[in-house]
């Protein structure tokens, strides 16, 4: 087969066959999604309407609050697949399978990703509907900060999937890591501008810190710089990079002295 | 074609779990070589070396063909044409079916998807497992799962096949018919299958070349065909204990 065939025969098998096993794992699936709804609420309860209003200058706050979420949300799915990937396919004894696949590990994992990402934007349609309908708001605006996000965030996604990658490495290495990312998740949750307005640097090296405001002034109809969608680009390109090289070489790691097994 | 393996050395961290051990395994004519020993010999170890998943610290892992006369680097060449099947119910994922497990695997491997399922058809019908086609990896018997592993192995073109203690969880009719099902398949589809067993009346009869490992060390290699209680007097002379 010619390399570009197999690619794509890979690619369309990994999406069928990670959709079949998340159907049949719908109960575990939902369960993720009561969990992603909490967190939306606790952050609509917690969070300051007026800040975010008085901050960006408009009545919107509550759907620039959404946007910041969905933002951390399907950050946070991207983030999880590689820890995930690693500890359920150890324990099902097929990592070892997938290690002397053609195509690197990592590539299988961040198409594997897709399928969780399309998942993701279907349930944050149905809460966003629910928050316009709770609020008042046009369906049609909702649409519109969906589609901001679903385009924005392919690139915050693949920095926070490089943050995922690195964990994935401890989980090579020190078999079970998953609630240390859990834990992240939330520290950053609390202080990215999620909830809050965007008033720090700091802000920026998280992957989607730049996105959100990006999508925020987009939604908002005002001018974005061009200087901020490059620095938004760059810093998510960086933090893959960093991923894939820590990943790969606990890879190697593993190779030499592990034995990729976990009971 | 022979795989040779020359002062093998592994470590788990700091652990040295096999020394020094030298091997041959001639690999491009049917029949089953056995890996016997104890308990933490280190068979999985070597299995999974053998599988190209793992590397050796030290000492070399070859592949020597007599037609080239020249021998090259093991692990793209398993890469290719190895299929390590794990102990226990492991090995295919849960919620697919052997038909869907294949495909999978075989996408991975690049291989042509339509050509793998003709012949996962076709050694289904020889040996009888057409009912494990379209069933759920995770609603089959450990029998069974051992045989949707085999035929997944076979059918995604594996010239090599590793299997880990597969009689692990089996009754003695099961133990039979999963050897039976072995042979069978390295005879009729002519590949090289290397099974690991710490028992030997699993291991009498149907396996051709014998290796006994303990502790790390190769003890003995012996290429013949044993009965049950040759192998036992073999098996209790090495390790020293009954079997
Ligand atoms: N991941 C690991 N990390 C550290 N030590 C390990 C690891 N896996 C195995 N070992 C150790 O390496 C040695 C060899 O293990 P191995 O699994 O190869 O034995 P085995 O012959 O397959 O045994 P069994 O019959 O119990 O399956 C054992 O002493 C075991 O404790
Ligand atoms: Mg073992």
């Amino acid at each position: 087969m010619t390399k570009l065939s197999s690619i794509l025969s890979m690619v369309k098998t990994e999406l069928e066959m990670e959709a079949k096993t998340r159907y049949k794992y719908l109960a575990s699936t939902l369960s993720d999604f009561v969990i992603f709804t909490l967190a939306y609420i606790a952050v609509l309860f917690f969070a300051d309407v007026t800040v975010i209003n008085q901050s960006y200058h408009t009545n919107d706050g509550t759907i620039l609050i959404l946007i910041g979420y969905m933002f951390w949300n399907v950050g946070v799915v991207a983030m999880d697949i590689s820890t995930q990937t690693i500890e359920s396919d150890s324990r099902a004894g097929i990592l070892e399978t997938e290690i002397q696949s053609r195509f690197p590990l990592w590539v299988l994992i961040m198409v594997r990703s897709w399928v969780t990402n399309l998942i993701t934007f279907g349930y944050l349609l149905i809460i966003s509907l629910i928050t316009a309908i709770v609020i008042g708001q046009s369906v049609l605006s909702l649409l519109n900060a969906i589609l901001l996000v679903m385009l924005l965030s392919s690139v915050s996604n693949l920095g926070m999937f490089g943050i995922g990658l690195i964990f994935g490495a401890g989980s090579l290495i020190f078999k079970s890591i998953g609630q240390w990312a859990t834990l992240l998740q939330g520290i950053i949750l609390i202080f990215a501008n999620v909830a809050i307005p965007y008033t720090t640097w700091i802000q920026a090296i998280l992957p989607f810190g730049l996105g959100i405001e990006i999508a925020r002034s987009l939604y908002l109809q005002r001018d974005v710089e061009w200087i901020t969608v490059l620095v938004y680009i760059v810093i998510n390109v960086i933090l893959l990079c960093i991923g894939l090289l820590i990943f790969n070489i606990a890879l190697q790691h593993e190779r030499k002295y592990g034995s990729f097994e976990r009971f | 074609m022979k795989i040779i393996g020359q002062e093998i050395t592994k470590y788990y961290g700091k652990n040295q779990v096999l020394y020094h051990c030298n091997f041959e395994i001639t690999s491009n004519q049917p029949g089953v070589t056995g890996l016997i020993g104890p308990n933490g010999a280190g068979k999985s170890t070597l299995m999974r070396m053998l599988g190209g998943i793992t590397e050796p610290n030290a000492g070399k892992l070859l592949i020597e063909n007599k037609s080239i006369s020249n021998a090259y680097d093991y692990s793209a060449w398993a890469q290719r044409n190895s299929y390590y099947v794990p102990t226990g119910e492991r090995g295919l994922r849960n919620k697919l079916s052997t038909k869907d497990n294949l495909k999978y695997f075989a996408a991975l491997r690049g291989k042509f998807v339509p050509k793998c399922l003709k012949l996962l058809y076709d050694t289904a019908i020889d040996f009888d497992a057409e009912y494990l086609i379209d069933k759920e990896f995770d609603q089959m018997s450990t029998g069974q799962k051992k045989k949707s592993e085999l035929m997944v192995a076979v059918a995604i073109g594996a010239r090599l096949l590793l299997l880990d203690e597969p009689s692990n969880g089996l009754d003695i009719d099961s133990q039979a018919n999963l050897m039976q099902f072995i042979q069978n398949i390295s005879n009729g589809n002519n590949k090289k299958v290397i099974v690991s067993s710490h028992d030997p009346s699993l291991l009498a009869n149907v396996v051709s070349q014998y290796i006994f490992i303990a502790d790390g060390h190769i003890l003995k290699t012996l290429n013949k065909s044993l009965d049950e209680l040759e192998l036992r007097q073999i098996y209790q002379h090495l390790y020293n204990r009954g079997a």
